[in-house]
């Protein structure tokens, strides 16, 4: 199991260099001057010449003169170290800035994931169980529509039902504007902040994981140890909870390793529409305003963090499942 | 004679009234608190040398104060008498302008300390150092128009020969004289307090042993680039303008502002009215619903015909009012004068007849913008002073087939592809060496840009370009690889440097100082950067776009009518087709009084004399 965890670090170190490499020579060939972008507001302001004297500068300080492998050895260099660069936007580093979309991030998907887990997971095993009840049915039919309806759009409609109209939740932000008050009290302010977006992203991802633990633990009860266990005069809850739910538990799990892993990625759509401070839209501002350094880091940190989530993914395997294990 | 009495003494309760209304708003103590929605982000950064988002620069403008020089809201620049004692100008051999300036005593920062002129020479010595230079801020902001500025500013010379200090209370800038005379030279001068020691620390001196000011020797990058990075972003920071900055979360983008106790007054001695001012990220979608519900109390610069629209519902269903006002600026298809059949002046101007600029401009704006027939905005002074004049000499491009086909024979664009007499296709024009240029333009334009858009159904697949004779082509890119073919940038590959688009649909805007002569330089070393991005070589445009800048400052009449026959020779010469200009909107909650603003006197002044009424 060790020689096989080694083994995998190995590939993970070695795939991360070749991304990065592909990486950064990706973002170098997309068409466009980011010292340009840098000074072409002040171009009408300043005399021509001083202009053009800054424009140089510019691209003489975001080393954009120098070859493209020079550049990507001092990136990686530099990164390896600790150190992402600077905002060609913001001129401040890299590593300041994402501190606080990526907080802001992590404690919206937290609260998110664990609400939608202990939703999703109840209701999931009940319509297994109770498959092709009223129940069952209604709830198909509703994951269905929260699974296909666009998140904007029930952003949009919940906005309007209960911020505008009802007035129960504020339309937009994270805590009250000059909030004063106990660290409890603005806890709960951010709370109530967070609640319509949390609703809306507990919505979206609801349909997902209930077909799937659904279907998973349909698969569970229709096999023979759990008519055996029904055989043998074992209470319903002890045969549902016992028996089939661990068994089905062994797909469900990895799906939900894979999803806490998610805690990072930001949510373009929810953090736009209530205007939150998260991963998704700091990512593609950056993308948006050429600002290769923070663009680059948020994908090779993703990158990162995928290659990482599949490893660990596959060890869990063989870890709640003794018969994928590499070695006994 | 009882009616009389009764009308006197009604006049003078309104009168009385009023007055009383005025005093008691003037005396009163700042009060209230005011959420601004401001759509743009805010980045933290509450200086504007080192990035330029326009969020983060009206809060730099809210928290300093005491400017030697000011705009009024007529958009002219004035002494601000509250900070300055009196000043003087002196011309120099050199044919540099020296202005000295004395301030007055009893200007304090919002920590206490005193305002001294070392703190005026500080903001033109820090803010043109190399030493910012290198940490990737723009240090031309402050000092580049004073004499030195280039050598001090790269290095080269240890002192700012253009900034002196001359006493506790004096200092004197020397614009160089390649800037003189300038109509705008008070503009030139407008500086006010940095705390040095708050930027760096008590280590530091600038001193001035008569040839201008200098930093001590331990003023070097390594050892203070930290030091002034954290200054950037820290709360409490020593300022002295007419709000403190209170707080800023970097997680809600949210900055707090609060009325500074200390600030003596603008240059109309106006002091902040609205105690609490917080500024407060938006997003397009929903701030409408922000201001209904009382999340924001003011939405700035709305420009969409929708959202207009949404607001105006909004101010009929009670509650809310809205200020608009015209932008200083105008989106435009920019021609580029120098190659293909853009270079041809009767090209331009069939362009400009087969676009009908009214129905363009209704249908992108939602009938909230205007058109205009030159480079300026019809907020300015001096187009609001000339605007009879101009309107008669302006030939404003009615929307016409058979004048664009006129326009084009009479350019002699009367060939087919063969050389033969033109009967339909595309139009042909002989050249001197004989060979047959087609009328086909290629046009730039950048990507998810809703002008564009709107340009392919008004301008490209209107049946009336193809019954002229011309084909227009658009390339869709993105908009820095758009400014590399604008500016011909062959330092990122060869292919910008060639000439490839006649057009490319931009937007401008004119800041106060209105000055044209970068724009259509014909001298050959700016012409070759791009300063002159229109590529157009007119000797009398760019002689009098120049001759309108070099007019003395108290020449105000002069100025104006060079700005008439400039404007005039532009319209002729049309390197632009101008587009559409907005009239921008402002939408507020009820409580918010007196908010007076223009395009020019925008939202960190107009706010300093509105007040909240609860």
């Amino acid at each position: 199991m060790l020689k096989y965890i080694l083994k995998r670090l190995l590939y993970f170190v070695i795939l991360i260099f070749v991304m990065s490499f592909l990486t950064f020579m990706l973002y170098n060939m997309i068409p466009g001057d980011p010292a340009r972008v840098e000074v072409q507001s002040i171009k009408n302001k300043v005399p021509a010449e001083v202009y053009q004297q800054m424009y140089q500068q510019a691209r003489q300080r975001l080393g954009l003169d120098d070859p493209l492998l020079v550049r990507y050895g001092r990136w990686m260099g530099n990164i390896l170290k600790g150190d992402f660069g600077m905002s060609s936007v913001y001129k401040q580093p890299v590593r300041e800035l994402i501190v606080a979309p990526m907080k802001n991030t992590i404690f919206i998907n937290i609260f998110a994931i664990l609400i939608s887990l202990g939703i999703a997971i109840p209701i999931g095993i009940r319509c297994a169980v109770k498959q092709n009840s009223l129940f069952d049915n209604t709830v198909q039919v509703f994951t269905i529509v929260g699974y296909s309806l666009p998140t904007f759009i029930i952003a949009l409609v919940c906005i309007f039902l209960f911020a505008v109209k009802l007035g129960w939740f504020p339309v937009s932000g994270m805590t009250t504007p000059n909030f004063q008050g106990t660290a409890v009290e603005a806890f709960f302010d951010k709370m109530y902040h967070l609640a319509l977006p949390l609703f809306i992203m507990t919505i979206g991802s609801l349909g997902g994981i209930i077909r799937y633990v659904r279907a998973a633990m349909i698969d569970a009860l229709h096999m023979d140890y759990v008519k055996t266990a029904r055989a043998k005069g074992l209470k319903e809850k002890v045969v549902i909870y016992s028996h089939a739910w661990r068994n089905a538990l062994l797909p469900v799990i990895t799906i939900i390793i894979g999803w806490f892993l998610t805690i990072f990625s930001g949510s373009l759509v929810i953090e736009r529409m209530f205007n939150l401070h998260g991963m998704g839209k700091f990512y593609i501002d950056a993308l948006s305003n050429q600002d290769y350094n923070i663009a680059v880091t948020v994908q090779m940190f993703y990158f990162v963090i995928a290659s990482l989530g599949n490893i660990i993914i596959d060890l869990s395997y063989g870890l709640v499942d003794p018969r994928v294990r590499v070695n006994k | 004679m009882v009616k009389k009495l009764v009308s006197v003494l009604l006049i003078a309760c309104i009168v009385t009234t009023a007055f009383a209304a005025c005093g008691k708003k003037a005396g009163k103590d700042p009060s209230g608190q005011l959420i601004i929605g401001s759509t743009t982000e805010i980045g933290g950064d509450f200086v504007p040398f080192f990035q330029n988002g326009a969020a983060d620069y009206d809060i730099y403008k809210m928290i300093e104060g005491n400017e030697t020089v000011e705009i009024t809201n007529a958009g002219e620049f004035v002494v601000n008498k509250t900070a300055v004692k009196e000043y003087k100008t002196e011309v120099n051999a050199d044919g540099s302008k020296t202005y000295t300036y004395t301030i007055n005593k009893g200007l304090v920062f919002n920590d206490g300390s005193e305002i001294k002129a070392v703190d005026y020479v500080t903001t033109a010595m820090l803010w043109s150092s190399k030493v910012v230079g290198d940490m990737g801020a723009d240090n031309s902001l402050v000092g580049k128009y004073f004499k030195g500025w280039a050598d001090f500013a790269q290095g080269k010379s240890k002192v700012f020969t253009g900034v002196r200090l001359l006493d506790d209370y004096t200092f004197s800038v020397t614009i160089d004289a390649q800037y003189i005379p300038y109509f705008y030279e008070l503009g030139l001068t407008q500086l006010g307090p940095t705390k040095l020691n708050f930027w760096l620390d008590d280590q530091v001196t600038i001193k001035d042993d008569g040839e201008g000011c200098y930093f001590s020797d331990n003023f070097t990058k390594e050892a203070y680039e930290a030091k002034i990075n954290a200054a950037r972003g820290a709360i409490p920071r020593v300022s002295s303008g007419p709000y403190n900055l209170k707080e800023f979360d970097e997680s809600t983008k949210t900055a707090i502002l609060e009325a500074n106790p200390n600030y003596k007054g603008n240059h109309d001695g106006q002091k902040a009215q609205i105690k609490t001012l917080i500024y407060k990220k938006v997003v397009t979608e929903t701030q409408m619903d922000e201001l209904r519900t009382g999340s924001v109390d003011l939405l700035n610069g709305l420009s969409s015909g929708n959202e207009i629209n949404a607001g105006l519902d909004l101010v009929d269903a009670g509650g809310f009012s809205y200020t608009a006002y015209d932008r200083a600026g105008y989106g435009k298809l920019q021609l580029i004068a120098d190659f293909g059949p853009t270079q041809f002046i009767e090209v331009r101007h069939a362009i400009a007849y087969l676009l009908d600029r009214n129905d363009f401009a209704k249908a992108f704006t939602g009938g909230f913008g205007s058109v205009v027939n030159g480079p300026y905005g019809v907020a300015m002074w001096m187009y609001k002073e000339s605007k009879d004049d101009l309107d008669e000499k302006l030939n404003q491009y009615p929307y016409s087939l058979e004048k664009a086909i006129e326009v084009l024979e009479n350019g002699g664009w009367i060939y087919d592809k063969d050389g033969n007499p033109y009967k339909e296709g595309i139009r042909y024009k002989k050249l001197d060496d004989g060979t047959l240029m087609p009328l086909i333009l290629e046009w730039a334009s950048s990507e998810q840009n809703p002008v564009s858009e709107l340009l392919v159904v008004k301008l490209q697949n209107n049946p009336d370009v193809a019954a002229a004779g011309m084909q227009i082509n658009q390339t869709v890119m993105t908009f820095t690889e758009l400014l590399n073919y604008l500016y011909r940038d062959g330092s990122q590959d060869p292919k910008y440097a060639v000439p490839t688009y006649n057009m490319f649909n931009l937007a401008t805007n004119f800041p106060v100082m209105y000055d044209q002569s970068s724009q259509y330089t014909i001298d050959p070393v700016l012409f070759e950067t791009g300063a002159n991005d229109n590529w157009i070589k007119d000797e009398e445009l760019a002689k009098l776009a120049s001759e309108m800048v070099l007019t003395d400052p108290t020449d105000r009449n002069g100025f104006k009518d060079k700005f008439v026959k400039f404007i005039e020779r532009w319209n002729y010469l049309l390197p632009d087709v101008p587009l559409y200009s907005n009239i921008y909107h402002d939408f507020y909650n009820d409580k918010l009084k007196n908010y007076n603003i223009n395009a020019l006197f925008d939202l960190p002044y107009a706010l300093l004399y509105a007040y909240v009424e609860e």
